[in-house]
């Protein structure tokens, strides 16, 4: 696995979809859940995966005809990397609240 | 007509990916597109996500037996984009020429520049954008805004194509410069706005920026050009023969009401062209400022521009006129124009060489010790 170079809000909204997902996430899903445009989700999916962070594998499910849905998981490891870059993520918003009056007030609201 | 116009963007966004990945993205984005609605999304945002997916997506060149270099590519990729530059620039300044003379003279060299000029610049016009597209297409390693911008491009050359469809069938127009079918040329000259756009820090030439009083200069010369053609107009709208009317009384009263309707539209075109003027010669400023050494580019691109629109004048003031020659000279006015905007295409977006350089003899190596270094970021 590859670390990322450079991990965006965007991108922490997606990991956080993933992780709080205990089976494979259709991409639609992630797109729904995360807020985030399919624009910015489609590809932060494809830099997971050619990192390694993610999997991704087509629906099993037989009864649908027609092209098959993309499903997406964390890995092992990209699992633990992403509770981690959500944690690193996560103290930095709480350090620039805490320095940022205007931005604590919005936080603390 | 939305779920046809996603469908349409998909079936684009998976032609610009790479041919490893299109077999898997055209599966998921056409289940995405037809599940959208169950997951409470719009089929558009599936159609635009897939687009700013293709255009963004990073495409490494693989420098393996059999494929092309950087340089290479990019040359592949500035010539198919010059190609189509050039073609949809053909279709939009098809606008200047309706109501340019298309017949024979009598004079056997007038006849054989003009029909040998547009017969070669018809050629063209197909020609160049299937081209462009196979270059585009076939080439591996062609950046993805780079494809887009050639496909746009190819869309806007058909403005002439669309134009005559739409208004082949029209019967209920006056003016024929403001016909259903004219309203396509606004939205080629958009589509190419936009495809400059994207073309724009594409490619790795060197730019080296120009002082603001050097670029001043070529906005000046263009202006005076457009000064020239512009009083040019209007002596020969004011040394017009005035037509005549043989016939009952109430049909010349109509004529006259009809001269003065159009003694109005004149003045208004005059105007226009002189703002249209000094709009061309402050971009030739501001683009020259900016690229710098291809400065005798812009001149000629803002010269070429004139001259069409002082031809697409002349044409227009000389509606109903019983001589030829002046339309012949507008129409020869025309060709030059249109050649030079596909020339200055070719040469600057393009990559071609018209004048012949002089190589060095450390040339070679120059050029191995270029495609050596890796593609700057755009």
């Amino acid at each position: 696995m590859e670390p990322l170079s450079r991990i965006t809000p965007a991108t922490i909204d997606v990991l956080t979809v993933l992780s709080s997902s205990s089976d494979p996430c259709w991409g639609l899903l992630v797109i729904k859940s995360s807020g985030r445009p399919a624009g910015s989700v489609y590809p932060i999916l494809e830099r997971l995966e050619q990192s390694g962070w993610v999997t991704s594998s087509w629906e099993a499910d037989d009864a649908r005809s027609g092209p098959r849905r993309r499903y997406y998981e964390l890995t092992e490891d990209g699992a633990a990397a992403a509770r981690a870059a959500i944690g690193v993520f996560a103290a930095k918003q709480r350090s620039a609240a805490s320095t940022n009056p205007i931005t604590a007030r919005v936080v603390t609201a | 007509m939305i779920a046809a116009l996603a469908a349409l963007a998909v079936r684009v966004a998976v032609a610009l990916l790479p041919g490893s990945l299109r077999d898997r993205y055209r599966e998921q984005w056409n289940a995405d597109l037809r599940d959208a609605a169950e997951a409470g999304i719009r089929t558009s945002d599936v159609a635009l996500g897939s687009l700013a997916f293709a255009v963004t997506l990073g495409r490494p060149v693989s420098r393996g037996a059999g494929t092309l270099t950087p340089v290479s590519v990019e040359r592949r990729s500035r010539f198919a984009a010059g190609l189509a530059l050039g073609s949809a620039l053909t279709a939009i300044s098809q606008y200047a020429s309706i109501g340019a003379f298309g017949g024979l003279t009598g004079n056997g060299v007038y006849d054989f520049v003009i029909s040998f000029g547009f017969a070669l610049l018809l050629a063209f016009s197909v020609l160049a954008p299937i081209v462009a597209v196979a270059i585009a297409t076939v080439t591996r390693g062609v950046a993805p805004r780079v494809r887009l911008a050639v496909l746009i491009l190819v869309i806007a050359s058909c403005a002439g194509l669309v134009h005559a469809v739409v208004d082949g069938s029209w019967t209920g127009a006056y003016n024929v410069y403001t016909t259903p079918g004219t309203l396509v040329y606004p939205v080629a000259l958009a589509l190419t706005v936009t495809a400059i756009w994207l073309l724009w820090g594409a490619f790795r030439t060197p730019r080296t920026r120009v002082s603001p009083l050097d670029a001043v200069l070529p906005g000046v010369v263009v202006l005076a050009a457009g000064a020239v053609g512009l009083a040019h107009a209007a002596v020969v709208w004011a040394g017009r023969a005035p037509l005549e009317f043989a016939g009952p009384e109430w049909g010349r009263a109509n004529w006259v009401s009809l001269e003065e309707q159009f003694e109005l539209t004149v003045n208004g075109i005059l105007l226009g062209w002189a703002i249209a003027s000094l709009l061309v010669a402050i971009l030739v400023v501001v683009v020259a400022h900016r690229v710098g050494r291809h400065v005798a580019w812009v001149v000629i691109a803002g010269m070429c521009a004139l001259l069409i629109a002082h031809a697409a004048v002349l044409s227009f003031l000389q509606l109903g006129s019983d001589s030829v020659v002046p339309l012949v000279r507008a129409e020869v006015l025309l060709l030059a124009g249109r050649w030079g905007l596909i020339v200055v295409a070719l040469a600057t977006v393009g990559g071609v060489r018209f004048t012949r350089q002089r190589e060095p003899a450390v040339g070679r190596i120059e050029t191995r010790s270029r495609e050596a270094r890796p593609p700057a970021s755009a």
